[in-house]
């Protein structure tokens, strides 16, 4: 039976490959992500975002706002369009931790795999796209506070969602995923046992 | 098993409400989080006496170079995580009491770590500083709270082991 220091050097091992693996892919993952983000975020705040792009591993947001004579100015006042980028790695290191933890007990359980991938690409579409909020809330609002209280949701808003998508989710989804599949390992000995006993 | 998920989700959530408060972070967080770059200071010192902390700030004094310890390098996220996963998870007081302390112990002496490795990897090259700050430290201080927890799983089985 594994114990958790010989789980915790299986892992940090495994963490090598993985975290390698994901910075050569990591355009490729943040692909779906933005293309979500960019299909949703234009519907949800159309009077703040126009578009959502990929530029290498950064989601570039762009926004309705314009510059004209050197000011920002509200939608439709100017051809540009201000774009704020952001780096979607802050959010989906959660895939290679996942892996590691996952593999490091062997790699069973491929569907529970598989589902766990899709949950997280699933809470990293949600945390570029607060990643994405914030940074415009704060360009935006930095120039010109009045411009950005009738596009985007209040403040606290998305400072919750920005501070819980990227200081929570990405280190705590992977592990609850890895629990999750893993629930029946001998690693939980004594978990589910302790839930029957009460 | 459903019951610890729901408190461990609800206890998250609430404490971490609570953390983003004003006048938690005023009274709480930025004290601790002062005390914490003071214990970095006192830990570094010895080696290196030009380093002092000031606030949330450590800096060195000969090359200028200062880190500020912000909201998710402190430690709180990860404790929050393991307060919540203890508390949710059936047990006695006294051995939740006792794990508690040994995982505060285990999260901030990590957390430490980080932020001596971090103030001398950002000296020494900031993309490497950039790597190990936003990617792979908060990797290693989830994994520390996930060891610490299930260590503490073993403990709490332990017994019963032993009488099968």
């Amino acid at each position: 039976m594994i114990t958790p220091l010989a789980f915790l050097g299986r892992t940090i091992v495994l963490m090598i490959p993985a975290f390698l693996i994901w910075a050569v892919l990591a355009q490729l993952l943040a692909g779906i992500p933005v293309w979500l983000n960019d299909w949703l975020l234009p519907q949800l705040f159309s009077d703040a975002v126009r578009a959502v792009r990929l530029q290498g591993s950064e989601a570039m947001f762009i926004s309705a706002f314009g510059e004209l004579n050197g000011s920002l100015v509200p939608p439709g006042q100017s051809e540009d369009a201000l774009a704020v980028l952001v780096d979607t790695r802050i959010v989906s290191y959660s895939i290679p931790f996942f892996c590691a933890l996952h593999f490091a007990l062997g790699g069973q359980r491929a569907l529970g795999f598989w589902v766990s991938l899709v949950v997280l690409i699933g809470l990293m579409t949600l945390g570029v796209g607060a990643l994405g909020i914030m940074s415009l809330w704060r360009t935006i609002g930095a120039a010109d506070p009045t411009l950005v209280r009738w596009v985007l949701p209040e403040a606290e808003a998305i400072a919750l969602a920005y501070q819980f998508s990227t200081l929570i989710v990405p280190s705590i989804a992977p592990v609850l995923c890895w629990a999750a599949v893993h629930r029946h390992h001998p690693l939980f000995e004594g978990f589910s046992a302790r839930f029957v006993q009460r | 098993m459903v019951r610890f998920v729901v408190v461990f989700i609800v206890l998250i959530s609430v404490l971490f409400g609570l953390e983003m408060l004003n006048s938690v972070q005023d009274t709480v967080v930025q004290p601790f989080t002062s005390a914490i770059a003071r214990v970095s200071a006192w830990f570094v010192q010895p080696f290196d006496d030009a380093v002092i902390s000031s606030g949330r700030v450590l800096r060195h004094a000969g090359n200028g170079f200062a880190v500020s310890i912000e909201s998710g390098c402190n430690g709180v996220e990860a404790m929050i995580v393991l307060f919540a996963a203890i508390i949710a998870f059936p047990g006695g007081w006294y051995h939740r009491l006792l794990a508690l302390m040994v995982g505060f112990v285990a999260v901030q002496a990590m957390n430490i770590l980080r932020i001596i490795s971090l103030f001398y990897l950002g000296q020494w090259n900031l993309d490497v500083f950039t790597w190990m700050h936003l990617y792979l430290w908060p990797v290693l201080i989830m994994l520390d709270v996930l060891i610490v927890f299930l260590v503490y799983l073993r403990w709490l089985n332990r017994p019963q082991m032993a009488e099968a």
